[in-house]
């Protein structure tokens, strides 16, 4: 049987001319040794914008913290050595465990109402009852669109002690100054904002499963909700994945809604400790000039999510299998 | 030789690759980094183009520069104004001017800051000795401005806002009341005050302290009950064992604890807003830009606000909030000469300080503008401001900010927030906790 050659084997235009006329015209015009060199030079070309502004904006950068890491440096006079001593104090202080636990809390806490509810919410606009989902669509998609600056601050207002949420709720719970209360109105802003973004990853994850295998399973007589946990739960699974790592990245790096909520908006002041997340002692730490220990917590801060995404991906590649 | 030769050379060499990967991009940086590093060349004042870097917005700087060009057309010949925002607030505006520093590129001719982050850079020698700039301008200004302008005795800053100390109070609701304020000077009379406050008003309350209050209220009281938090001559950090930090922190306590302080709002929140119009908040110590806001939250009741100073709150006689606002000329800069002569005649004379007061209702730091007409009878606060003002300049103190105060505030700010919401009266471990969390990041803070 004739194999058909690969792009790697096949003859190029030039082998295809052989010792024809138009080959020694070609040759003439466009000498082999030039050839060689484009052929050669090209593919650095095609591929060196990306590469260079990978090295020069990631690559380089990343390397170059590891080693500020270890030094003492506020960004103009000379680095000290200090060794792990930065890791040391920010694994010694109080404030990064605080940190540690309030990021634990925005990241479990609206993961499943934000999640499941993004995960209904697409299948009810994707089912047949649903007859105006060009409308739904972009209404539960808006809150993604909006600044989460702007987004922080409209939520201020509606958890003030006189806002909407308490003046309809019949209670008077301090959202934005009681220690015990700070984190749940952070919460409600994620899921609020949240929302409609995993709606759209899992209305796009919802339309890769087949219609043909949901018919089939329905002629075979199962029901509605045997057809979501045997057959579209199955098959979400990668999207589910996805959903997970990324909401997991995003919360291990939150920073702004916590701070704008509940931290002194149209000040320097931050969340609280009860509140505030581990991005925090990067922030504060760059803003304080202390550029040794903010790459310290930014590389905590990437190996802690590297974990999390690894154990995700182990987890859901066990129940695939 | 095989066909595809050329293409197995490629394939079976990936460090090409990235040796010409890295080529192009140590190409691409030492291009970048190839322009002239800055002198400090002091060009004539005439064509020069000012530059200047802040946060927020551009409007004011345009609008003092606006007043330069018209008021003192002789020294602004033909300069022009540029202003770079470096970010939303102060501390991403002093990222960019460390970067600025550290690359020697876009160095400002003028930077705003707070007087906290002053030192950082004064210590290392990064602002230019505007000593032989002011001379002529300088008997002019007050007591707190002059103060401010200086770090370890050279004057290094023109100041802004020097951010006294004052309490703004309900003239009315106090009167009613019975509340004679010159008889509030101790934080017990501060306490008797808002009992007699609350018997008339009982849905009043003196000020309000939520458990993570704003960083200024801190600052405010350990800047005039000597504080200190970092001791240079015993090489270590002291804020464990200073009476005036521990001071600071039970006063605020006891304040949250004795009824006639609202605990459930911070500042510059919505409740806060219409607590100050409805009567619910009806006095608050806190600094002197604040007569800017409140006639944006109260409208309705100029006249009705007085204004004095701040009675003993934890052993604090005197003292500002953060230092101040002030404007640096770096020593790398370009253009100080004309970058000087702008800063002293917009916020060193009487002129300038006055069309500032119009634009921005900036309280005058020049002594001469502050008996001026339109500075006494304020139409919100009438003579009560300046009067209030005048008399915070004696006791106007800085507290000891060393080249670390940035990181500093925001560890004792976290240590606060802890004691405020737990129940321990005494705040000895969240002092300790912070005293060690200083020791293990910042080391010594004059050897950054």
């Amino acid at each position: 049987m004739e194999v058909e050659p690969s792009i790697l084997t096949r003859p190029t235009a030039r082998e295809k001319l052989g010792s024809s006329r138009l080959a020694s015209r070609l040759d003439r015009l466009y000498p082999p040794a030039v050839r060689s060199w484009n052929d050669t030079i090209a593919p650095y070309l095609f591929i060196a914008p990306f590469l260079v502004s990978f090295l020069a904006f990631f690559a380089l950068p990343s390397v170059y913290s590891v080693v500020l890491s270890f030094f003492r440096y506020n960004g103009y006079t000379t680095a000290h050595w200090v060794g792990l001593n930065n890791y040391r104090s920010l694994l010694e202080a109080p404030d990064l465990h605080d940190a540690v636990v309030n990021t634990a809390f925005y990241l479990f806490m609206p993961m499943l109402p934000m999640l499941v509810g993004a995960f209904l919410l697409a299948l009810a606009v994707r089912s047949k009852l649903s007859n105006l989902s060009r409308v739904y669509k972009p209404l539960i998609f808006v809150p993604q669109v909006m600044a989460p600056v702007a987004a922080a601050l409209v939520w201020r207002v509606m958890l003030s002690n006189n806002g909407v949420l308490n003046t309809t709720l019949g209670v008077h719970v301090s959202w934005l100054t009681d220690p015990a209360a700070l984190k749940w109105g952070v919460v409600l802003l994620l899921v609020w904002r949240g929302l409609g973004w995993y709606f759209i990853v899992f209305l796009a994850g919802l339309s890769g499963v087949p219609e043909d295998l949901l018919e089939a399973a329905s002629v075979d007589g199962a029901s509605a909700g045997r057809r979501l946990w045997h057959v579209i739960v199955p098959l979400m699974r990668p999207t589910i994945l996805f959903a997970l790592v990324i909401d997991t990245i995003a919360s291990l790096q939150l920073f702004t809604e916590p701070n704008l909520l509940v931290g002194g908006a149209g000040t320097t002041a931050g969340a609280p400790p009860s509140a505030a997340p581990v991005m925090n002692q990067v922030v504060t730490n760059v803003i304080g000039g202390q550029f040794g220990l903010a790459a310290a917590a930014g590389w905590m801060v990437f190996v802690a999510i590297g974990c999390f995404s690894l154990i995700q991906f182990r987890l859901f590649r066990e129940a695939t299998q | 030789m095989p066909a595809n030769w050329k293409r197995k050379r490629l394939s079976d060499n990936p460090a090409t690759v990235f040796l010409a990967g890295g080529i192009a991009a140590a190409s691409m940086l030492v291009a970048c980094n190839t322009s002239s590093s800055p002198t400090a060349v002091d060009t004539a004042s005439a064509n020069a183009n000012i530059t200047a870097l802040t946060w927020g917005d551009a409007k004011y700087f345009n609008t003092q520069f606006g007043f330069y060009k018209q008021d003192f057309p002789s020294d602004a010949k033909q300069q022009t104004l540029t202003v770079t925002i470096g970010g939303s607030n102060d501390g991403e505006a002093i990222s960019k001017f460390r970067l600025a520093l550290s690359s020697h590129q876009n160095v400002p001719d003028i930077m705003e800051m707070n007087y906290s982050a002053l030192p950082e850079f004064a210590s290392q020698n990064q602002l230019a000795d505007i000593s032989s700039y002011i001379g002529s301008y300088l008997p002019a200004m007050s007591n707190a401005a002059k103060t401010l302008m200086q770090y370890n005795g050279k004057y290094v800053a023109f100041a802004y806002e020097v951010k006294s100390k004052l309490w703004y109070y309900r003239k009315d609701m106090f009167a009613a009341a019975g509340i004679d304020v010159t008889q509030v000077k101790t934080q017990q009379d501060f306490i008797d005050a808002g009992k007699k406050l609350q018997a008339k008003y009982p849905k009043s309350y003196m000020w309000n302290l939520a458990p993570n209050p704003q960083a200024y209220i801190l600052g405010e009281i350990t800047s005039g009950n000597g504080s200190q938090v970092y001791d240079k001559s015993a090489s270590k950090f002291v804020v464990d064992t200073n009476p005036g930090i521990k001071k600071a922190f039970v006063a605020m306590k006891d304040l949250r604890n004795s009824g006639v302080v609202d605990t459930k709002f911070d500042d510059f929140t919505p409740d806060w807003q219409a607590a100050l119009a409805d009567g619910t908040v009806a006095s608050v110590p806190i600094a002197s830009w604040f007569s800017t806001f409140l006639p944006q939250y109260a409208p309705n009741l100029g006249g009705k606000w007085g204004v004095t100073v701040w009675p003993e709150i934890g052993g604090a006689v005197g003292g500002s909030e953060a230092g101040g606002s002030v404007f640096v000329i770096p020593a790398a800069a370009k253009n100080k000469a004309a970058a000087a002569k702008f800063m002293s005649d917009m916020f060193m004379t009487t002129k300038g300080e006055l069309e500032l007061f119009k634009a921005q209702n900036l309280v005058p730091n020049v002594v001469q503008a502050q008996s001026d007409p339109s500075v006494l009878n304020n139409a919100y606060y009438g003579a009560d401001l300046i009067k209030a003002f005048q008399a915070a300049d004696k006791d106007y103190k800085l507290f000891p900010y060393d080249p670390a105060g940035i990181k500093e505030i925001s560890i004792l700010q976290n240590a606060l927030a802890n004691y405020l919401s737990s129940s321990a009266a005494d705040p000895s471990t969240a002092l300790t906790a912070a005293n060690q969390q200083m020791t293990a990041q910042i080391g010594n803070p004059y050897s950054q």
